[in-house]
């Protein structure tokens, strides 16, 4: 009798487990209690506090923590505390879920078109009818007129909150082994010729080494195009002011032309597609690679392969390819995910005071520096990070600085000092001429949107099947002419048209 | 009170007297009723514009434009063949691989080096599909790839198997049986484990050998769950699943490995087109059911074992 009691416990037990996990997967990421602090009693110079509901996309590398220091300062300030819920995987169909139930006050979106779709269909609040109580925000958007282009809706409203600072260390570059070079007398190439003669000469020196590093598929075209003045993709020619395709002009045909050399003669590791970062970062600690087109990577691969002592990384100016090239690194300028808010936002005036806050200068400084005496102390003049933060990655784990949902604006000055002298120099030197003319970042109509999503997958699946065969020498470039009709054919004119019409309502709204 | 006829009792004194049984098979028919029937309603916004923030019902009805966008898009047939190019592969090969190993794992008569085998046989059904596509990465790599160096040593050139298109089918199928060839052995050893040992024993006596004794009586003894195990895997032809290939897969052989599920992906999911992607969904279930009927009625009409 016993027996069977425990036993039938137990199943119950299990049966509830199971029953409340699938409710649990069911509406995940609406454990908000329904209406934050419904009791509004709006009086004025009353110190309630309120909670906002947010949800924020979490970075792998400083996973959100509940007693993060920043979430407190804000409430010290603001009087606003946050419940935060962070999905750890699969952010977008998690944000879709909180569309389809309970949205949060404010949450983090994957990119300007998401932002403009959802708030199309109403579920996001436009902050142009808020601007009165926005002062700090159309100050910011009055003193950054290029930003101010990157987060309209088709229709000129605007649904996304830009992220502003931390888009300046998000540079892709090309680097090189400054030690090895030296060791061998080697200078680092200028042109896209002079990198085959130091590529071929290391081969000699390493012969079991792929001297030039690009890997993950075709994501180094991305860079690599910007040197040969071209663009991995649709662009806008700001020079003759027309949109043009990269991926079909001739100057693009040199660089695949050079990429094929490359392959063929094994200057370029012949699994660059299927190589991940893992790989990539092996090749560089082993000495079998010595060109890197990557991210600015001088300060952190070291520590990666733990090899701090006899292992430099170095800035290269980006070599010129052909003869349209420019010394250019491709650069996306500002982050993809920006802010929105919920348009049946319960607490809109906590919300607004939020998001002004952090874009006023007060605002911005808390979200960079924290709090004096806690997040960091003051030395001849300079505020300096506390001493246990020895990069600017632990200051993010370990305080929330610098993470979404806590800032909108940071100063990326504050944490220079902690990087390399020869990341900071790179910094400045990028920036000096060293970087391809940032691209639009436009809003669609839905209509124009489908065109692109039926017509770019058509295009784009064609385009990187040939572009991969020019490269590994499946096709030879006699058929070029082939595939540029065949792009052409799959409907190239109506996509470009679309970019067109687009860039020129932005350009109308930005005029007004 | 046992013996009184059962049908004459009231359902909830059926229920009383079941009822650890009843518990015992809730779970299963929660997690059905949840996770399976649940979602069905969902395939209305195949036959809709879906708008998340409107809602299912909101949402317009657009009939069947997703369909016919579907089979007007370019990437329709190549998408189709390469899904069934693939799925048959895997039937062809896939399916026999677990009865042959059952079979030899059966003939073997040393108890440990049974359970070994079967143990490392099985393991890597555990391993996660992007676990398995980095091991076959590292084992196909052309710079030093365990299978390229083996290549090398016997004097052959290195093949750059993930950019050559004619490798990715078999690569993939490959990948599939290692993975899958242990877990699916289980289910026939277990047939092979209820067939009669008396019958060994009298063929034993009348003289046949071993070949002898796996063709009368061991392959019939499992022939029911052979066909049953066959019928559906015929019905999974087109349910090739997305992320093995999206990982294998590199721009230069999307010719062979572009399928329907990684189309959805691109196309659907990646761009928030749900409604499209459930149209592609749905357009996919109908013809598995197609394939899982006439295979379950040609079986039937063939020796009588069926599913229904």
């Amino acid at each position: 009798m016993s027996n069977k009691s425990v036993m039938s416990k137990v199943l119950l037990i299990l049966a509830m487990v199971l029953a409340t996990t699938a409710c649990s997967t069911q509406n995940s990421n609406t454990s908000s209690s329904g209406t934050s602090s419904s009791t509004s009693n709006a009086k004025s110079g009353n110190n309630r506090t309120v909670t906002l509901d947010m949800m924020v996309f979490q970075h792998p590398s400083w996973p959100y923590k509940e007693d993060w220091a920043i979430y407190k300062y804000y409430e010290e300030k603001l009087g606003i505390k946050f419940k935060v819920t962070a999905p750890p995987s699969d952010y977008d169909t998690a944000l879709n879920l909180a569309f389809a139930g309970d949205t949060p006050d404010i949450m983090i979106v994957s990119n300007l078109t998401q932002a403009n779709t959802y708030g199309g269909s109403g579920a996001l609040l436009n902050f142009f009818d808020h601007l009165d109580k926005l002062p700090n925000y159309s100050k910011f958007l009055e003193d950054h007129p290029e930003v101010k282009s990157a987060i309209l809706s088709a229709d000129g409203k605007n649904y996304y909150l830009p992220h502003y600072g931390l888009e300046q260390t998000n540079r892709r570059s090309w680097t090189y082994r400054d030690d090895i070079f030296k060791k061998h007398n080697l200078k680092a190439p200028t042109t896209w010729d002079e990198m085959y003669q130091v590529a071929k000469e290391l081969k000699k020196l390493y012969p079991d080494s792929y001297p030039i590093a690009i890997y993950d598929n075709l994501t180094g075209l991305t860079n690599t195009a910007a040197g040969f003045g071209t663009w991995f993709g649709a662009y806008v020619d700001y020079e003759k002011d027309e949109w043009r395709y990269g991926p079909i002009e001739d100057s693009f045909k040199e660089m695949l032309r050079y990429l094929n050399l490359f392959y063929k003669e094994g200057l370029i590791p012949p699994d660059f597609m299927a190589m991940k970062r893992d790989q990539f970062n092996d090749l560089l600690a082993q000495d079998k690679a010595f060109i890197a087109n990557d991210y600015m990577i001088m300060d952190e691969v070291p520590v990666i392969i733990q090899r701090t002592n006899d292992f430099s990384l170095d800035y290269m100016t980006p070599p010129i390819g052909g003869d349209h090239g420019k010394p250019h690194n491709a650069y996306d300028g500002l982050l993809n995910r920006g802010m929105a808010v919920a348009a049946n936002t319960d607490n809109l005036d906590e919300v607004l005071k939020y998001v002004d806050f952090l874009y006023s200068p007060e605002g911005s400084e808390l979200a960079t520096y924290g709090k004096e005496g806690e997040t960091y102390y003051v030395k001849d003049g300079n505020r300096r990070f506390n001493d246990e933060f020895v990069s600017f990655g632990m200051i993010r784990t370990s305080t929330g600085i610098a993470t979404y949902g806590s800032h909108l604006v940071v100063d990326m000055n504050a944490y220079a000092y902690m990087s390399s002298d020869k990341f900071n120099e790179a910094m400045v030197e990028i920036k000096n001429g060293h970087e391809a003319p940032l691209q639009p970042r436009l809003a669609y109509t839905k209509e124009e949107n489908d065109t692109l999503t039926f017509k770019n997958a058509e295009i784009n699946k064609y385009r990187d099947e040939q572009i991969a065969k020019f490269i590994l020498g499946q096709s030879d470039f006699s058929t070029w002419d082939q595939y540029v009709s065949e792009i052409k054919k799959l409907g190239l004119a109506e996509v470009m048209k679309v970019h067109e019409d687009a860039y020129r309502r932005a350009q109308s709204f930005l005029n007004n | 009170m046992r013996h009184g006829i059962l049908n004459k009792k009231s359902w909830i004194a059926k229920v009383r007297q079941d009822r650890y049984l009843l518990l015992l098979v809730l779970p299963c028919v929660l997690y059905y009723l949840i996770f399976k029937y649940g979602p069905l309603f969902g395939i209305v916004i195949a036959f809709k514009d879906f708008n998340l923030h409107r809602g299912i019902w909101e949402s317009p009805w657009v009939g069947l434009k997703w369909f016919s966008q579907f089979m007007n898009s370019r990437d329709f047939w190549p998408v189709l063949k390469n899904t069934f190019a693939l799925g048959f592969m895997k039937l062809l090969f896939g399916f026999p691989a677990p009865i042959i190993l059952a079979l030899l794992i059966n003939e073997v008569r040393h108890v440990f080096f049974k359970r070994f085998v079967q143990t490392v046989s099985y393991l890597p059904h555990f391993i996660s599909n992007v676990i398995a596509a980095g091991i076959m990465t590292m084992f196909l790599s052309p710079r030093n790839g365990i299978i390229n160096d083996l290549i090398s040593l016997l004097g052959f050139d290195r093949v750059n198997f993930l950019v050559e298109e004619s490798w990715f089918r078999t690569i993939y199928t490959s990948s599939e049986i290692w993975q899958h060839l242990g877990w699916s052995t289980i289910i026939y050893l277990a047939a092979l484990s209820t067939i009669d040992v008396q019958q060994y024993e009298a063929a034993r006596l009348d003289g046949a050998n071993r070949w002898q004794t796996t063709w009368n009586i061991t392959l019939p003894g499992i022939a029911p769950t052979v066909l049953i195990i066959l019928i559906l895997d015929i019905g999974k032809v087109l349910e090739i699943g997305f992320e093995k290939v999206y990982l294998l897969a590199t721009p230069a052989v999307y010719s062979k490995a572009d399928i329907i599920s990684t189309y959805v992906y691109r196309v659907g999911l990646s761009e928030g087109n749900f409604s499209y992607a459930s149209a592609i969904d749905l357009f996919t279930g109908l013809i598995s059911i197609i394939f899982i009927i006439s295979a379950n009625w040609a079986s039937r009409k063939i020796n009588g074992n069926s599913l229904w």
